[in-house]
């Protein structure tokens, strides 16, 4: 994730409130070149916050900043953003072609016609498909909001839970092509709330959780940074009671458990610091590490921790 | 204005795909000419009864009726459906959505109402071409604006048809002057002949009234176009 001097996207103190409920509170990022995902729970927020990137809400406080202006405020900024919206309605009369194309037309791009048509090549649909909206299948329909996002080669691209209703081919190809959008030099934020999915989408993660930002940045980071709680690893060795007792002398692990005869769990309040040192150690006490895994690096472990603390 | 006209296409195909609205529209139109067609036959062209039908009928009840079923559905079916969002999303300026989607409002209220009006006033000799116009821009003017703020647009158009048209703009002659039909009427006959509600604004007043409530009626539009949080 490249956040350059002048960021894409920058978020200030931005709440949003509807009557008495908070749907964001206070948040604040900066995001640039790459994809970014928005993780967290239905009802943390992320959908708001997406509305107010790309200015189809107004923020009660605070300011959003894409590309240097106001979503909300610059109507020619439009041109530059692409927003894939959450929800599932479309003009269930027209074809794919067509849709995408009054994106096209809307939008004031010259040869519309041909753009049209890449985009929808590039989502996988065939432009020259004549079924109507109407008949497509859920996965379908999602791809054809993406290439209406797409049409216009936005800078900046914003996907409210776009793999949803994908089969597992289809997510695929949607994550291998929002890593080329983001690898093009565009600022593409995803949001989820499958844990699977963002862990594949990119190791740079926005986490929030009931209306706040609970963490940024890459989220093994995040979960190193989260010292109140110990990070486990599995280590497979053939000498693990001599490994664990090392561990323990050099005060790299708050808790050891061996699994005899060829492996131990290890919990340790410092992950960096276990990670430098189990190779020396390993060497010291005669003992062959065949495998060093993290047993909750996961993503699903950062998010619960981070979400249940919230 | 590029934009304009596609907001305007993509409008019209999407009021002309609903036939349900579409059968209302010809059913109250050839309603007109026939009725009109076989009053001719028993009073003749020209009378006072015929202009009291055309102000009743045309004016107060299928011009209002069918611009609101057209033009509170136009934005407001894409509000409730929210696909609102695909035009929204894009670089369309405010007066360009609403100019283009108001513009195929008035196409459809134009060719299924004010045309089967005009033909009844030929038959029943009273030139309908200006009051039926002008009324119909201002009603689509409103109504689109009704499709875009009210959360229910056509029952809150049903009750302003009914009680602000119809039972206001019938008690005197000066709440006659908050009527549409007050001002559209009045370019079809002059003062002093009953047609059902008071007429005799003058001829500036009846042009530029109706006018003047369209153009309300788009900025209204336009503004709650700009100021919206679309959901």
């Amino acid at each position: 994730m490249n956040t350059p001097a002048a960021p894409m996207i920058a978020v200030d103190g931005v709440s949003k409130r509807f009557g008495d409920l908070v749907a964001v509170s206070d948040v604040s990022f900066r995001l640039g070149l790459g994809v970014t995902a928005l993780l967290g729970p239905n009802g943390a927020g992320k959908s708001t916050m997406l509305r107010m990137l790309s200015g189809m809400a107004a923020p009660s406080e605070g300011s959003v900043r894409i590309l240097g202006a106001d979503p909300r405020e610059d109507i020619e900024l439009r041109r530059r953003i692409g927003l894939v919206p959450q929800q599932e309605a479309l003009f269930e009369h027209m074809r794919v072609s067509e849709f995408v194309r009054l994106a096209a037309d809307l939008t004031g791009i010259d040869d519309a016609g041909a753009a049209a048509e890449r985009s929808i090549r590039t989502v996988g649909l065939d432009p020259g498909d004549k079924r109507r909206l109407n008949t497509y299948s859920k996965g379908m329909r999602q791809r054809a909001k993406v290439a209406a996002a797409l049409v216009t080669a936005p800078d900046v691209l914003l996907l409210d839970e776009p793999l949803t209703g994908l089969d597992p081919n289809q997510r695929n190809l949607m994550i291998d092509l929002f890593h080329r959008i983001g690898a093009s030099g565009r600022c593409v934020i995803v949001s989820s709330h499958v844990l699977d999915e963002v862990q594949r989408l990119g190791t740079h993660v926005l986490v929030m959780g009931k209306g706040r930002l609970l963490a940024e940045g890459d989220f093994r980071r995040i979960r190193e940074l989260m010292d109140d709680r110990p990070s486990r690893f599995r280590i497979v060795t053939d000498a693990p009671r001599a490994l664990a007792a090392g561990l323990v002398a050099e005060g790299l692990a708050v808790a050891v458990e061996i699994h005899e005869p060829t492996g131990l769990t290890v919990a340790t309040g410092s992950a960096g610091r276990f990670a430098l040192a189990i190779a020396p150690l390993a060497r010291d006490r005669d003992a062959t590490v065949h495998e060093l895994r993290p047993l909750d690096a996961d993503l699903e472990s950062v998010f619960r921790y981070l979400v249940e603390g919230a | 204005m590029r934009k304009a006209l596609v907001v305007f296409g993509f409008m019209l195909q999407k009021l002309l795909r609903g036939w349900g609205r579409i059968a209302i529209l010809v059913v109250l139109g050839a309603l007109g000419i026939v009725i009109s067609a076989l009053m001719r036959g028993d009073i003749g062209p020209g009378t006072e009864d015929g202009a009291a039908f055309l102000v009743w009928y045309g004016l107060s009840i299928i011009l209002p009726l069918g611009a609101l079923l057209v033009s509170a559905e136009a934005l407001g079916d894409l509000r409730g459906e929210r696909t609102l969002v695909y035009l929204w999303l894009r670089p369309v300026r405010a007066w360009e959505a609403t100019s283009g989607a108001a513009a195929a409002a008035f196409a459809v209220v134009f060719a299924f109402l004010v045309v089967p009006l005009i033909v009844a006033g030929l038959i029943l000799d009273w030139p309908m071409a200006g009051a039926a116009t002008l009324a119909a821009l201002a009603y689509v003017g409103v109504f689109l604006a009704f499709g875009l703020i009210l959360s229910r647009p056509l029952l809150m158009g049903l009750l302003g048809i009914l009680v602000w048209e119809n039972v206001i703009g019938s008690l005197s002659t000066g709440t006659a002057r908050l009527t549409i039909r007050s001002y559209a009427a009045s370019l079809l006959v002059d003062g002093g002949v009953d047609v059902g509600t008071p007429v005799g604004r003058s001829f500036a007043a009846s042009i530029a009234v109706p006018l003047a409530v369209a153009a309300a009626g788009l900025l209204l539009c336009a503004w709650r176009w700009r100021r919206a949080e679309v959901p």
